[in-house]
This record gives C-alpha cells, sequence and structure tokens, in this order.
C-alpha cells in the first residue's frame, strides 16, 4: 500500500456541553488508494471520527480537541475546513440536507467554481463526473429535490467528486435511501474502487455491499477503535461484531453457525453468492 | 380467534392534485390486531395508501372504510382516534414546548378536559418508557430516538385502534431498530392493528405477519410474509429483495429445502435437515451397494 | 420518485409558480431578458393612467403568455382572483372614495356618495393594477430561481451574495415542503383548524411556526458544513476569482439585444407621452369619456 493520506493520532473530543467524550483517543491511518469501511452502532462516533478527517471538527464544532489529524500533511487545526475540503471529500448522509443550490448543473459546478478552475475545465469535470455517477444529461436543468434519493445522493457524490480530491469520505450515504437507491450508490463506489485510484472512507449500517469493497474494517465503538482488520478476518469473529451491536449480512451468520455446528470449518463468506456455495457443499454432504 | 374488520379498502384510486395517478383500484381489508409491512420502492404508492387509511387523504375513486365508516364522512377527530399516523421525521411533528404539552396536544385538540387529558398524557408516556423527568423538557433537544418516542406517544394518547408508522427504523443501527419493532410488538400485543411503511426487509421478515407488496399503484402481492417472500420472479418485478436467508432458501430449492424461510435460524435448520438427509441417503446408498457385494 | 402521469408527459421545466414546456420561445433569450422583462415593463403601467392603453398592454400581456407557453391553468387562475380584486377595488373607490366639491355625484345614500370621479378613478387604477401584476406572474411563470441568481451576477453582484439570496430561494422551497407535512401531522393529531373559532385559528398559527423555525435551525448547521466542505469560502477566495461557470454558459446575442432595445424603446416613449403630452391621462381617455355621456354626467 502506499503513503499515510490520513493519520489520526490519539484523538480525543469532547463536544461542548456533553459530559462523555465523543472519542477516546483514536488512532488509524488510512493509506493511499484505500478503501476503508467504518462500522458501529449509532452513537458511537463514526460521523464525529470522519468529520474529523477534513477539517469540520474542531474548525466547525465547539468543543475540545485533543491529538492531531493530520490530512494529506495539513494538519487539522491549522488548516481552514474550506482549503481541506479541496483535496478531502466529503459526502453528509441525507442527500437533501447537502444541496446549496436550485439546479444540478449549479449544484455539479459550485465546488468547481470556488476552486476557481477555468470554464472549460469545469465543463469537463462535470461530464466526467457524470458518467462515474450514472447522472444523464436530462439531470443538469432539473432541481436537486425532484430527483429520487439514489439520484439525488449520486449527484452529491458526483458534485465533491468533480472536485478531483485524493480522499473522498461517505458518512452513511445510503441511509435515507430506498433499495434501489442503496444500490445505485454502491454500483458507483463499486466503480470508484475498480478504476479510479482514490481513496474512499465509507460509515455505513449496511454491510452486505461494503464487506467485499473493503480493504480495511473500522470497528468504533463508545468511542474507541475496538478492531481494525481486513474484512476476511474482521467478519471471522461474528459473535465479537453481534456483541457490540453490528449485525453482519445474515448469510455470514449462517455460516458461522454451521461452523459452530462442526459441519464447516473454512474462512466466512465476503459475498452473499460464496455464502449460498457454502451452504451447498454443506446439504449435499 | 376471529376479530372484527379494521379497514377496508374498495376500488381506491388516488390522484394527487398535480395530476400524478399514485394508486389504481386498490383493495384491502385489515382485521383488527394484525400486523401488517407495506413494501415497496419510492413511488409504489404504499405511503399514499397508508395516508388514506389514516384519513390525510382522501380517495379520488372508490373508499376506504374505517371500522365500517367511510372516511370521507368522517372530521378530523374521529380520524386521528380510530387511526393514528406516526410519520418519518420527528421534526414535522413536534409543535409544543415542552414534553408534556405536545403529548397533550392530541387530546387537548379533542376538548377533553383538563384531568382526562393529564391521565392519558401519563398513560401514553409511561407505554414508551418516557419517565416523568422529561415531561417539562423541550423536545427538540431530546436525542432523535427519544423525539420518536414522544412522536408516538402523542399519537397514542389519541388513543386510536390502529397505528401506523412510516419507516420506523431509517437511520436507526441495528439496536434502535429493534428496539422500535420489539415496542411497536409490545403495542399490538396491547390490542392495536399496527401498520409498517418500511424498506427494510429484515424488519418485515422478523416482525410482520403480513406482507403488502405496492409496485406502480397497484398491489402486487398481499398474504403472510413467508409466502410473500417466496415469490421470487414477482418480486424481482418490484425490484423488492427478499432477505438473505429467504433468497439462499430459493437458490438451495433443488435440495428439497423448504422456501418459506425467513430467518438465520430457519434456514441453519433448513440446511442442517437436509444435510442430515444426504448423510441419510449415503448410508442408504452404501449399505445397497455393500449389500450388492 | 417515478410516478404514474395521468396526461401524456411532456418535458417541463419547474419555474418560480409551476411548470414551462422546455420549448418555450422564451428559452431562445438570455436568462438575464426575464429580469429586464420585469424591472422594464412593470414600469409601464406606472406611466399610463389611460384605461385603453393598460387594456392595449394587458391584451399584449395575454399574447405573450401565450406565445411562451404558459400553462393555461395559471393563466386562469390568477385571471380569476384578478376579476375578484376588481369587485374590492370598485367598492372601495365608489363607496369610500370620499368627495371632493366639483364632483359629480350620481347617487347618494346618507353619508355615502356616489361620485363618477371614483368610479372612473377606480375603472383607471384597476386597469393599471391588472396591467403591472400580469408582468409580475409571466415573471414568475417563465423564471427559476437560477435566473435571478444569473441576473444579479450579471450586474456583478459579489457572488457571496447573489448566493445568499441563492440559499435563500432554497430554504423557501424547503420550508414549503415542510409546512405540507407539518399541517398533515397536524391533522393525526386532531387538529381541525376548519372547526375552530377565527381567534382560534390564528392562535393556532404560530404551531406551524415552532416546527418551521426548529427545522430551519437544524438545517443551518447542515448547510454551513456543506457549504465548508465544498471549498466556499465567506472571506472570498484571497489571490484569484472565483469562475463563474454558470454565466459562461449563456451569450448575450444580437436577439437579446433587440429585445432589450424594443422594451426600452416603448419604455422611452411612453416617458416622453407621459410627460410631454396629455394621451397618457385619464382625461384623454375615450372610454372613460363615453361611459361617463351614458351615466349623464358629460
Amino acid at each position: 500500500m502506499g503513503k499515510p493520506v490520513i493519520q489520526v493520532e490519539d484523538l480525543w473530543w469532547r463536544y461542548e456541553g456533553r459530559k462523555d467524550w465523543a472519542l477516546k483517543g483514536v488512532n488509524l491511518e488510512v493509506d493511499e488508494g484505500e478503501f476503508v469501511g467504518i462500522v458501529g452502532p449509532n452513537e458511537s462516533g463514526k460521523t464525529t471520527l470522519v468529520m474529523s478527517m477534513n477539517g469540520l471538527i474542531p474548525n466547525n464544532y465547539r468543543g475540545i480537541m485533543k491529538g492531531d489529524v493530520i490530512a494529506l500533511g495539513m494538519n487539522t487545526k491549522e488548516y481552514q475546513t474550506a482549503d481541506i475540503s479541496k483535496r478531502v471529500g466529503f459526502v453528509f448522509s441525507d442527500p437533501e440536507s447537502q444541496f446549496l443550490t436550485m439546479t444540478v448543473e449549479e449544484e455539479l459546478a459550485f465546488g468547481l467554481e470556488n476552486l476557481a478552475l477555468p470554464v472549460e475545465e469545469i465543463r469537463d469535470r462535470i461530464r466526467w463526473a457524470m458518467e462515474i455517477t450514472r447522472l444523464e444529461e436530462d439531470f443538469l436543468e432539473k432541481p436537486p429535490y425532484e430527483l429520487s434519493g439514489g439520484q439525488k445522493q449520486r449527484v452529491a457524490i458526483a458534485a465533491v467528486l468533480a472536485m478531483k480530491p485524493d480522499v473522498i469520505i461517505l458518512d452513511e450515504p445510503t441511509s435515507m435511501l430506498d433499495p434501489i437507491g442503496k444500490t445505485e450508490v454502491f454500483n458507483v463506489l463499486i466503480d470508484l474502487r475498480k478504476n479510479y485510484n482514490v481513496t474512499v472512507i465509507v460509515v455505513e449500517h449496511r454491510l452486505e455491499d461494503i464487506a467485499y469493497l473493503a480493504d480495511k474494517m473500522v470497528l468504533l465503538y463508545n468511542g474507541e477503535i475496538l478492531k481494525v482488520a481486513p474484512p476476511q478476518e474482521f467478519f471471522d469473529d461474528i459473535p465479537f461484531l453481534l456483541e457490540h451491536y453490528v449485525y453482519p449480512p445474515e448469510i455470514m451468520i449462517a455460516v458461522h453457525k454451521l461452523r459452530e455446528q462442526g459441519l464447516y470449518s473454512g474462512k466466512i463468506p465476503l459475498r452473499f453468492d460464496e455464502g449460498v456455495k457454502i451452504l451447498e457443499e454443506v446439504v449435499k454432504g | 380467534m376471529s376479530y372484527g374488520l379494521a379497514i377496508e379498502v374498495k376500488d381506491l384510486t388516488y390522484v394527487y392534485p398535480d395530476g400524478t395517478l399514485a394508486l389504481k383500484d386498490v383493495n384491502l381489508s385489515v382485521k383488527e390486531r394484525e400486523f401488517i409491512a407495506f413494501i415497496g420502492q419510492n413511488g409504489s404508492g404504499k405511503t399514499t395508501l397508508s395516508k388514506n387509511i389514516a384519513g390525510l387523504l382522501k380517495p379520488t375513486e372508490g373508499e376506504v372504510r374505517i371500522f365500517g365508516r367511510s372516511t370521507k364522512d368522517m372530521r378530523i377527530k374521529d380520524m386521528a382516534t380510530s387511526v393514528g399516523y406516526v410519520f418519518q421525521n420527528p421534526d414535522h411533528q413536534i409543535f409544543n414546548m415542552t414534553v408534556y404539552d405536545e403529548i397533550a396536544f392530541g387530546p387537548r385538540n379533542l376538548l377533553l378536559p383538563e384531568d382526562e387529558v393529564r391521565e392519558r398524557v401519563l398513560e401514553a408516556s409511561k407505554i414508551v418508557g418516557l419517565s416523568e423527568e422529561y415531561m417539562e423538557e423541550s423536545p427538540f433537544f431530546l436525542p432523535k430516538g427519544l423525539r420518536q418516542r414522544v412522536a408516538i406517544a402523542s399519537i397514542l394518547a389519541l388513543r386510536p385502534k390502529v397505528i401506523i408508522v412510516d419507516e420506523p427504523t431509517t437511520g436507526q443501527d441495528w439496536k434502535q431498530s429493534i428496539e422500535i419493532m420489539e415496542f411497536l410488538k409490545y403495542l399490538n400485543g396491547l390490542g392495536h392493528t399496527i401498520i409498517i411503511v418500511t424498506h427494510e426487509m429484515e424488519i418485515v421478515a422478523k416482525y410482520a405477519e403480513r406482507t403488502v407488496v405496492m409496485a406502480n399503484g397497484r398491489k402486487l402481492l398481499d398474504g403472510p410474509t413467508n409466502e410473500v417472500f417466496a415469490e421470487h420472479e414477482l418480486l424481482r418485478k418490484a425490484f423488492v429483495k427478499p432477505p438473505q436467508p429467504t433468497r439462499a432458501a430459493y437458490a438451495l430449492r433443488k435440495y428439497g429445502v423448504r422456501q418459506d424461510v425467513l430467518s438465520v435460524q430457519e434456514l441453519v435448520e433448513e440446511v442442517i435437515k437436509s444435510f442430515k438427509r444426504s448423510q441419510e441417503r449415503r448410508t442408504e446408498a452404501g449399505l445397497n451397494t455393500e449389500s450388492a457385494h | 420518485m417515478d410516478p404514474v402521469k395521468a396526461s401524456a408527459p411532456k418535458k417541463m421545466r419547474r419555474t418560480l409558480l409551476g411548470y414551462l414546456p422546455v420549448e418555450s420561445p422564451i428559452h431562445a433569450f438570455h436568462p438575464i431578458i426575464k429580469t429586464f422583462f420585469l424591472l422594464i415593463i412593470s414600469v409601464y403601467p406606472l406611466l399610463i393612467d389611460n384605461p385603453e392603453w393598460n387594456i392595449v398592454g394587458i391584451v399584449a400581456m395575454f399574447a405573450i403568455f401565450f406565445l411562451s407557453r404558459v400553462q393555461l391553468s395559471i393563466i386562469k387562475f390568477y385571471t380569476t382572483i384578478m376579476l375578484n380584486i376588481f369587485w374590492i377595488i370598485f367598492i372601495a373607490y365608489t363607496f369610500f372614495g370620499g368627495y371632493t366639491p366639483g364632483y359629480h355625484v350620481i347617487a347618494r345614500w346618507g353619508p355615502i356618495l356616489i361620485s363618477w370621479e371614483n368610479i372612473a378613478w377606480a375603472i383607471t387604477v384597476y386597469l393599471k393594477m391588472f396591467f403591472a401584476i400580469l408582468v409580475i406572474i409571466y415573471f414568475l411563470s417563465v423564471s427559476r430561481e437560477r435566473d435571478v441568481i444569473l441576473g444579479l451576477r450579471w450586474v456583478r453582484l459579489p457572488y457571496v451574495i447573489a448566493y445568499m439570496i441563492g440559499l435563500a430561494f432554497r430554504s423557501i422551497g424547503l420550508s414549503l415542503i415542510d409546512f405540507n407535512t407539518i399541517r398533515e401531522a397536524e391533522k393525526a393529531r386532531a387538529l381541525d383548524l376548519k372547526a375552530l373559532p377565527l381567534t382560534h385559528k390564528i392562535k393556532k398559527f404560530g404551531l406551524y411556526i415552532v416546527p418551521l423555525v426548529a427545522l430551519a435551525l437544524r438545517r443551518t448547521e447542515e448547510v454551513s458544513n456543506a457549504l465548508d466542505s465544498r471549498g466556499f469560502k465567506f472571506t472570498g477566495l484571497r489571490g484569484y476569482r472565483r469562475t463563474d461557470y454558470l454565466l459562461s454558459k449563456y451569450r448575450f446575442q444580437s436577439k437579446d439585444a433587440a429585445a432589450l432595445g424594443l422594451m426600452l424603446a416603448i419604455l422611452a416613449v411612453l416617458t416622453y407621452f407621459r410627460y410631454f403630452t396629455p394621451l397618457l391621462t385619464g382625461q384623454s381617455s375615450a372610454l372613460l369619456r363615453l361611459l361617463g355621456s351614458w351615466m349623464g354626467v358629460y
């Protein structure tokens, strides 16, 4: 793997007016080109952690911070969020809440105008971002809030992607979407993983797709990182995940139970199809 | 056990003011004490259907009857006390400065005497597990989970027999989802008819006895949840993906695995059963070949 | 959402007031023309008192509505409202217009005097207003927020200001959606506004404000995060100019110049008529003269 692009060093954060620390001594390193999945129950600090990676924390929130976060060599305490964001893109979970304009085209151009790019470059980048996120030409003239959930979130991703950040962070990008929308967004992530060398950090509840996409899985619980491992190792201990309120895909649980019964002895499957094959082998006897 | 009819939807067609045809000839009847899930893609009509049942929308054609009365003839007060509707975003349904006033809002709209209002507030907050200490707090500053409880309590204070909850688990983690669903199950046990509108198939599989699948404004499937999820071909058309155990059972159908599987536990049991059958067959086959020698 | 449309779907573009077909000829012009249309043409009725001339303006506006393919429902809706307003103005001026010595009194009931001058004035004011309101409605039915913002950028307003106005539009749009949901949620809680006496109604109306403000507060945080995360700075970009991609997409062509020239020319002519001739005054109106002689005033 490449050099580290995000370094979180013994990070503590407490929101103003709260008694408890939201993050308690978190250490994490994300390397160039890595695809990282962050999981954990609500209120465990996932959003706080990713917001600290582009400077939203500590710059836009009040609270007490200890430790450092270095994003592409920039210490988040010393740089403004707007400057870090030019290289560390951030997609929020509610697609509606991040729209700033009244047409898709304005939305896609917004960040690029802030980068002060030449007009031709903006045009090319908008086209490029729309291609990856599979947005149709028609959408450009539409108000973003008239689109479906999946389309909205793809517009949000395209708007960030067009800025060509080195790192793109997605905070529960599918949690507000219906199943079709979720699939649409994951198809974009799969494409990013396969064809573009961008570092991706995703917070997700639904592990079905993240399990086979990620290079590295992170379990955050009660403000602390309990486990960092490649997916194969991460999902190997199913009871540990369940104990910490992380619900793995049910096919994994099924295989795990068969393994407990001594009917199977191999690895936990990361994909549904692999799981079905394992069950098939067991059934055949 | 037989219960009376709670909801009757007859040839319901609904067209929004902008001309969008959202429901076409929907028929549905729901008995008291049922626990039903409405599923389908966005735009399939499931929310429009549930709002018609709650009387928030009135049929363009056809009718909706609640305990025998057409929603067209019912006043807002009659509707609110028969069918309660909990909106997805708690922020849309909080109008008062304290939790107490919030829960009392409905009963006060019924013009009940203040001591009965108080009784209902206390009853409703007890059911949702909101302790007295919250009563004077502002509902806006409570965490989302508690705000949702306040929203449900304020519906319960109207004592509706039917409760519809729109997307109860969206944005919640697994633990919170289980908590809220267990709570709805408890209300169901108290005698309420529960309808949930949702995208989460694991939740449907675990809690709903009956599932209605909507597609393009029409009712596509309606029946016991395990039977509905076994209709793989039809569900694919409605872009509904059954939960993983059901899909796995479908993939293993040629091995005689039961097709109405919903939970991991059922799937594992079925796989083990089939495994044992294969073992027996093999032993028999083994015995046969041995005896042939 | 993928709603099933009852009518054949035509490619429409949302505007501030409704929808406009994509093939509307107005789209052939630079978006700034719409803003100029509002700014220049709405001055015309201010210069004209003469009812005939205002009727010509009104007829011309209807022609422009049809040429631009504005939905008939919008025209019908506002025309109906305007006709209702006519009665309000008519009654207000005729019955309560007051009396100045020299007025031609037509009828008198106790303290109420009906004079020809007041009736003439009611007609004059109403037609002026009708013309002006048609201009505004036209603007709202062909323009989008984007056109307004383009207009502001075109006159080189600092982008931060243009941008804030854009955000205001967006939050109004969101609040309208919220407002509908809140109304439904109140119905679900047995609030029956129709059944309440007016004083209660007004009191209960405050209830809408509470959730709307709460939602707006939550959104403020979201929006400021989103702004920062896309490299936006209120302080401006030190050392280099922000690109204006949006404006670069449109070119001010000769037909735009022609349209603008025509609007300004008419404005100049009207201004001349107004201040150097009696043509646009009420006294010069043949229509009022006819009406007056019919009522036996002249």
